[in-house]
C-alpha cells in the first residue's frame, strides 16, 4: 500500500533493530524461542500471534525490562543486551504497555513530561535554584508536551489526572508519553485493544502520522484489520517461535499462520 | 452548626468579605495572644486563624502580609514575656522542615524511611563535635587552639552538615536499593538505630561523641560579631530555614527530578521505560531528604545547647513520619500542617492537659500523666487512620481512581505476573 520501497527489504546490515536467536525461558516454559527479527528504519512492522505467543515478552527483552536467556539485540548498529531500560530509552527506543501503565495520580501533561525525562538535563540543584537555563529547558519541554498532547487528541485533557481518563484516551496518552522520549523506534503493545472502530481508525491515522515524522514503529496488535492496513511487514509468533514473516498479504495466505492463528477465529481480537 | 459552617465557607470564598474576615480574625487572635502571652488557647487560636487565612479567597500578598505580621510581630512580642512560646515555635519550625524533608523521601519518592532522625542526628553531631569543647577530646594538640569553633562557623557548617547528612543518606540508600515496602522499612529502621548506637558508643577508643552523656556547651551562631544565643534568634533562624526548605520542596516537586520521583513512586516499571534511572533517583531521594534534616539538626543542637543519643531515638523518627502521614502523604501543605499539629499537640495540648488533670484529679503520684502522652498521641493517630486515611490535606494520590484503572482494563490483558505487560 503506502509502504515506501526502502521498507520492503529483508534483513540487511543497516536494520534499525536486529534481533537474533532471542530466547527467554520462565522456568520450564520457553516464552520466546530463537526469534529473529529485522526492522528497517521507516517501517511499520507488525508482530502478531495468538494469546501467550510471547509478543509482550519480546518487547520486554528488546527494551531491556527483562534479560534474555540467550540471543542478541542490536539497535542502530549497537548491541543493547544487558543495557538498563533507561539507557535503551536514551538511545531512542520507546514503548507503550499492553496493560496501560500510566502514572495515574499525575496529570496527562506531567505524564508526557516524564516521558521527556531522558531529553532534559536539569538536576536537583537546577530544580531548586531554577537557573535561567533550567527555566528555558522546562518551558520548551512544556510547549512540546502540549504539542504531543494535541497530536494524540488530548489537548483538552492536559491538566486532568491520567487515572481518570477514559480507556481509549489513556492508550493515546501512553503513546504521547512514549513520543516525548523522542524515539527512533516506537514499540506499541496492542494500542487498539479495547478501542471501538472509530477510535481504532483514528489510531491508525495517528500511527501513520508518526511514521511520516520519520519514526519506525514496531506494533503488536490483535486487530487484524489494523495490522493488515497499517503494516509494511508482519512477523508471526506462536508458542514463542516465529512461524512466518512477510507482507500482510503473504501472511494472510500463509497456511501455517491460518492454522495457528487466523484459522481459529478470524477476528482473533476478541 | 451547619449554618455557621455555611456562613464561614461562604465568607471564605467571597473575595470581598474574605480578606476582611481573615484580617479581623488574625487581628483579634493576635491581640488576645499579645495580651495573654501565657494562654495556650490564645496560641491555638492564632494557629487556627492562620489556617483560616490559608483557606481564604484572597491574594497571596494579603496572606503573606498576615503571616508576616503573626510570625515577625505577634509571636516575638508575646514571646518576650513567655519564652516557652518562642521555644515551642523553634521546635515547630524544625519539625516543619523535618516533615517536609521526610515527605520528599516517603511522599514524593515513595520510599518508606523509618530512620529519618539519623540524618538530623548527623547534622546535630557534626556541628556539636567541633563547635564545643568536645573537639579538644579528639583533635590533635597542635590544632586544639582552634576549638571550639567560633560562632560564625555555624554558617559555614550548614553546607558541611548538609553534605554529611547527604552522605549518610547515600550510605543508607546504597544497601536498600533493591528493597521495597516492609523490607525497606526494616532496614531504614535499623539504620536509625545504628546511628543512635554509634552516637552512644563513639566515646571510645577516641571520645568523639561523649557517649550517652552527650555534648554540652555548643557555640551559638554569631552574625557580624553579635552572638545569636537567644531563643528569639533561633526562632528567626528557624523560620528562615523552614521557609527555604518549603521553597526548595515546592520547586523540586515541580522539577524534572520531582516528576521522576513521582513516576518512580507510581510505577517503577513504567518509570524505567521512560528513561528514569531508578538507582540514581532513589539515591538522590535519600540524599536530598537527608540534607534538609542535616541543616535542621544544627539548629536543634544550638537551640538545646546539648545533644545526646536520647534526642534521636526511633520514636522521634516515628514522630516525624506521623506528622507527614497525619498531614497527608505527598503534600507540602499537609507536611506543614501535620508538623504544626503534632508539635502543638505534643508540646502544648497534651502537656496542658496533663497539668490540668494532675491539678484537678487527685491521682496517685505513680500515675504520671505526661508519660501517657504517647498513648494519647497514638490513639489520635489510630482514629485519624480510620476516619481520614489520606491525612488532613491529602496530596495528589487518587488511589481509588487507580483501582478503577485496573478494572477498566479488559480482562484478557490483565496478566499481572509478566514484568512489562
Ligand atoms: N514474568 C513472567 N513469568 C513467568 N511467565 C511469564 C512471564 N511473562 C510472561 N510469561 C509467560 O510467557 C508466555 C508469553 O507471554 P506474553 O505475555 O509474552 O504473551 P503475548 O504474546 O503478549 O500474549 P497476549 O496476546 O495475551 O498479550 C505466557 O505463557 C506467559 O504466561
Ligand atoms: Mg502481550
Amino acid at each position: 500500500m503506502s509502504a515506501p520501497d526502502r521498507a520492503q527489504g529483508g534483513s540487511h546490515v543497516h536494520s534499525l533493530l536486529r534481533v537474533q536467536g532471542l530466547t527467554r525461558r520462565f522456568g520450564g516454559l520457553t516464552a520466546v524461542a530463537d526469534v529473529e527479527l529485522a526492522v528497517e528504519a521507516g517501517q511499520i512492522f507488525g508482530l502478531i500471534g495468538p494469546n501467550g505467543a510471547g509478543k509482550t515478552t519480546c518487547f520486554n527483552l528488546i527494551t531491556g525490562l527483562l534479560p534474555p536467556s540467550a540471543g542478541a539485540v542490536e539497535f542502530g548498529g549497537r548491541s543493547i543486551v544487558g543495557l538498563a531500560p533507561h539507557r535503551v530509552t536514551a538511545l531512542g527506543m520507546a514503548r507503550t504497555f499492553q496493560n496501560i501503565r500510566l502514572f495515574g495520580a499525575m496529570t496527562a501533561r506531567e505524564n508526557v513530561l516524564v516521558g521527556a525525562h531522558a531529553r532534559l538535563r536539569a538536576g536537583v540543584f537546577g530544580g531548586i535554584f531554577r537557573t535561567p537555563a533550567v527555566r528555558r529547558e522546562e518551558a520548551a519541554a512544556r510547549e512540546r508536551a502540549v504539542r504531543l498532547l494535541d497530536l494524540v487528541g488530548l489537548g483538552d485533557a492536559a491538566d486532568l489526572p491520567a487515572a481518570g481518563l477514559p480507556y481509549g484516551r489513556q492508550r493515546r496518552l501512553e503513546i504521547a508519553r512514549a513520543l516525548a522520549t523522542e524515539p527512533r523506534l516506537l514499540c506499541l503493545d496492542e494500542p487498539a485493544a479495547g478501542m471501538n472502530e472509530s477510535e481504532s481508525r483514528e489510531l491508525m491515522d495517528l500511527i501513520r502520522r508518526i511514521r511520516e515524522q520519520g519514526m519506525t514503529v514496531l506494533l503488536i496488535e490483535h486487530d487484524m484489520h489494523v495490522v493488515m492496513n497499517l503494516c509494511d511487514r508482519v512477523a508471526v509468533l506462536n508458542f514463542g517461535q516465529k512461524i512466518a514473516e512477510g507482507s500482510p498479504a503473504e501472511i494472510q495466505a500463509n497456511p501455517a499462520v491460518i492454522e495457528a492463528y487466523l484459522g481459529r477465529d478470524d477476528s482473533a481480537a476478541d | 452548626m451547619s449554618g455557621i459552617k455555611n456562613w464561614l465557607a461562604g465568607t471564605l470564598q467571597d473575595p470581598r468579605r474574605a480578606p476582611i474576615f481573615a484580617g479581623a480574625l488574625v487581628a483579634l487572635t493576635s491581640l488576645f495572644q499579645v495580651l495573654a502571652p501565657f494562654n495556650s488557647l490564645a496560641f491555638l487560636l492564632v494557629i487556627v486563624s492562620m489556617l483560616v487565612v490559608g483557606k481564604a479567597a484572597t491574594s497571596k500578598w494579603v496572606k503573606l502580609g498576615l503571616a508576616v505580621l503573626v510570625t515577625l510581630v505577634v509571636i516575638p512580642v508575646a514571646g518576650r514575656q513567655n519564652g516557652a512560646l518562642t521555644y515551642l515555635c523553634v521546635q515547630m519550625f524544625i519539625n516543619i522542615a523535618l516533615a517536609l524533608g521526610l515527605n520528599l523521601v516517603v511522599g514524593f519518592a515513595g520510599l518508606l524511611d523509618l530512620g529519618y532522625i539519623a540524618f538530623f542526628a548527623g547534622g546535630a553531631y557534626v556541628y556539636s563535635m567541633f563547635g564545643s569543647r568536645q573537639a579538644l577530646e579528639f583533635m590533635p594538640e597542635s590544632l586544639q587552639h582552634l576549638f571550639p569553633l567560633g560562632g560564625w562557623w555555624f554558617w559555614a557548617a550548614i553546607p558541611i552538615a548538609i553534605f554529611v547528612a547527604a552522605f549518610l543518606g547515600l550510605t543508607l540508600g546504597l544497601p536498600v536499593l533493591r528493597l521495597r515496602g516492609d523490607y525497606l522499612a526494616i532496614v531504614t529502621l535499623g539504620f536509625g538505630e545504628i546511628i543512635a548506637v554509634l552516637a552512644k558508643n563513639l566515646d571510645h577508643p577516641i571520645n568523639l561523641t561523649n557517649g550517652a552523656g552527650g555534648i554540652v556547651g555548643i557555640t551559638p551562631p554569631s552574625l557580624f560579631g553579635y552572638k545569636l544565643d537567644t531563643t528569639l534568634s533561633f526562632y528567626f533562624i528557624g523560620i528562615v530555614l523552614a521557609i527555604l526548605t518549603a521553597l526548595a520542596m515546592y520547586r523540586l516537586e515541580r522539577s524534572r527530578t520531582g516528576r521522576a520521583w513521582a513516576a518512580m513512586r507510581e510505577d517503577e516499571v513504567a518509570a524505567r521505560a521512560m528513561g528514569i534511572n531508578l538507582t540514581k533517583y532513589k539515591l538522590m531521594a535519600f540524599m536530598a531528604g537527608a540534607a534538609f534534616a542535616g541543616a535542621m539538626g544544627m539548629l536543634f543542637a544550638v537551640k538545646q545547647n546539648f545533644v545526646s543519643p536520647d534526642s534521636f531515638s526511633f520514636l522521634e523518627s516515628i514522630g516525624i513520619l506521623a506528622m507527614v502521614i497525619l498531614g497527608g502523604l505527598g503534600s507540602l501543605e499537609g507536611a506543614v500542617v501535620g508538623a504544626v499539629a503534632v508539635t502543638v499537640l505534643k508540646l502544648l495540648i497534651l502537656k496542658d492537659l496533663a497539668d490540668f488533670l494532675s491539678m484537678t484529679v487527685k491521682l496517685p503520684p505513680a500515675f504520671n500523666i505526661p508519660q501517657y502522652q504517647p498513648l494519647i498521641f497514638g490513639l489520635i493517630l489510630i482514629v485519624m487512620m480510620i476516619y481520614r486515611q489520606q491525612g488532613l490535606l491529602p496530596g495528589r494520590r487518587p488511589t481509588e481512581d487507580i483501582a478503577q484503572l485496573e478494572t477498566r482494563t479488559p480482562k484478557k490483558n490483565t496478566t499481572g505476573k509478566s514484568v512489562g505487560a
